[in-house]
């Protein structure tokens, strides 16, 4: 087994949005990126992961088993965490660990006991008592004592301060220790993939524009930058977007090393991820 | 599956207060005017309703989509409803048994817990029918609009059996069969009913996207 998750070629049709011939991987022991402004299609893409709606077309693969036959089986392996469905307001963890304990075979309560302890969640304080970052936590604390082996995270640091967050980062870093685990993190805060993801899929307006893995992209693509009137000497072929200020131009070139040798003169810096998604997203809109 | 009702019953846990105030208070009444039919009706339909509250607690926490990412499957989660419905309705009755027990002791009259047991059955076997048939239609149209639904539901018999009636309509079988021979026919009507109404539920929810 080489992926734990295996999404070919999903479709799903709605009124003002589609998915279009969706693919993604998760390798064992990566963590990818799944970037995208907001209604681009990752909680859609979760949602027929998880099952919670039927694709038109598709094949997904958990575990190298198709979902179509015992999703329910191969759920006890994964720990799913969507923004803003849960238990009801009025559960304590220990209601919730009590409901859980009989759903997963693999649920470990000592562990459940232990992570509380270590992220300082009260117990018996009913959960809308707690922040966002607490709710958080216990979504992971969650995933943990059933073992999961595969984190299917939406959106899960939006909203969150930077040291919770950071805290957040470092146990999805913990996790993949293990080489049998993966974690696929939605997310449009791209800079908390930059310092953990391998590879970075990108989904705009329900298609995937790339995916790569998070060095090579770094590496590979280049903020040029020039003056006004030096715009002409470019090939516009060459360029995935560009921003035109009043005085100097930035674009967005793939093959850094190659565009170097084109055009020797011009300036090309590094690029972050997100300006990679800006770029494409504007460079595709003209 | 006893964790999905284990689920329900944890929510209404807070709900579960003011139904007991509601079930003194309708006990209390019943101290004055004796109607003991009155009592039971109420605490059995009270208590059938329990499944519909427990769906609007989890349209808060949108559960639907959370219960999607647990290893159980549609099926298990629609089952769950109609135990938790059956559950409610049996410890309804029980509880509206002992309630009439209690009132018919203080005020020292007959206790005959045979008729007790045969006409608090005949409710919930109502109450459990009555229940058959708004789970599919909360299933398909939502919990809000099912609560008007829940009215009309209601309703419809009441007008049906009081138009009967005015027009003279009388069903002889009903005077002839003893209330036990009522009881068994009613108990496989309700099976049944159930049976194609949990097969209808299952359908709806299994086509659902969230």
């Amino acid at each position: 087994m080489e992926h734990l998750l295996e999404v070919k070629d999903l479709c799903k049709t709605y009124h003002t949005f589609s998915l279009k011939h969706v693919n993604l991987t998760v390798p064992k022991g990566s963590i990818v990126g799944f970037i995208g402004e907001n209604g681009a299609g990752k909680t859609t893409t979760i949602k027929a992961i998880i099952g919670a709606i039927k694709p038109e077309q598709g094949d997904i693969q958990l575990f190298d088993q198709s979902i179509d036959n015992k999703s329910e089986k191969l759920k006890q392996d994964i720990g799913v965490v969507m923004e803003g469905s849960f238990f009801y307001d009025d559960f304590t963890p220990k209601q919730i660990a009590h409901v859980l304990s009989g759903v997963y075979a693999h649920w470990d309560q000592e562990k459940f006991d232990a992570y509380l302890k270590k992220f300082k969640l009260p117990a018996t304080k009913p959960i809308k008592e707690f922040s966002k970052g607490m709710r958080m936590k216990l979504s992971l604390i969650i995933a943990f004592s059933h073992d999961a082996k595969l984190l299917i995270l939406d959106e899960p640091t939006s909203g969150l301060d930077p040291i919770v967050r950071n805290e957040i980062l470092e146990e999805f870093l913990a996790f993949i220790q293990d080489e049998n685990h993966g974690i696929l993190i939605s997310s449009h805060i791209t800079t908390d993939l930059e310092k953990i993801a391998d590879y970075i899929t990108f989904i705009h307006n329900g298609e995937i524009v790339f995916t790569e893995e998070k060095d090579n992209l770094i590496y590979n693509y280049g903020l040029l930058k020039c003056g006004a009137s030096e715009f002409d000497q470019l090939d516009v072929t060459d360029l995935i977007g560009y921003r035109k200020g009043q005085f100097q131009i930035e674009a967005l070139v793939k093959n850094k090393a190659q565009m170097k040798k084109k055009y020797p003169d011009f300036l090309i810096d590094a690029v972050s991820i997100e300006e990679i998604m800006l770029f494409h997203v504007r460079g595709m809109n003209e | 599956m006893n964790s999905l009702i284990l689920k329900d019953f944890i929510s209404l846990k807070s709900y579960s207060k003011s139904l007991a105030i509601i079930i003194g208070f309708f006990t209390i009444i019943t101290f004055t005017n004796d109607e003991l039919s009155f009592l039971s009706g109420m605490i059995i339909l009270i208590m059938s309703m329990l499944p519909i509250t427990s769906f609007s607690y989890d349209q808060h926490a949108k559960w639907d989509l959370f219960s999607q990412t647990l290893p159980v499957s549609r099926k298990q989660l629609v089952m769950s409803k109609y135990v938790l419905g059956i559950i409610s309705i049996i410890a309804g009755a029980i509880l509206a048994i002992l309630l009439n027990v209690v009132v018919l002791l203080v005020k020292s009259l007959e206790v005959d817990v045979w008729y007790l047991f045969l006409a608090n059955s005949l409710i919930a076997l109502v109450a459990l029918l009555y229940l058959s048939i708004l789970i599919p239609l909360v299933y398909k149209f939502g919990v809000e609009k099912s609560r008007l639904l829940m009215i009309v539901v209601l309703a419809i018999p009441s007008v049906l059996a009081i138009g009967l009636s005015k027009a003279g309509v009388s069903i002889p079988v009903l005077d002839e069969i003893t209330p036990a021979i009522l009881v068994a026919i009613g108990l496989v009507l309700v099976v049944c009913v159930m049976l194609i109404s949990y097969v209808i539920s299952v359908r709806i929810y299994m086509k659902k996207d969230f």
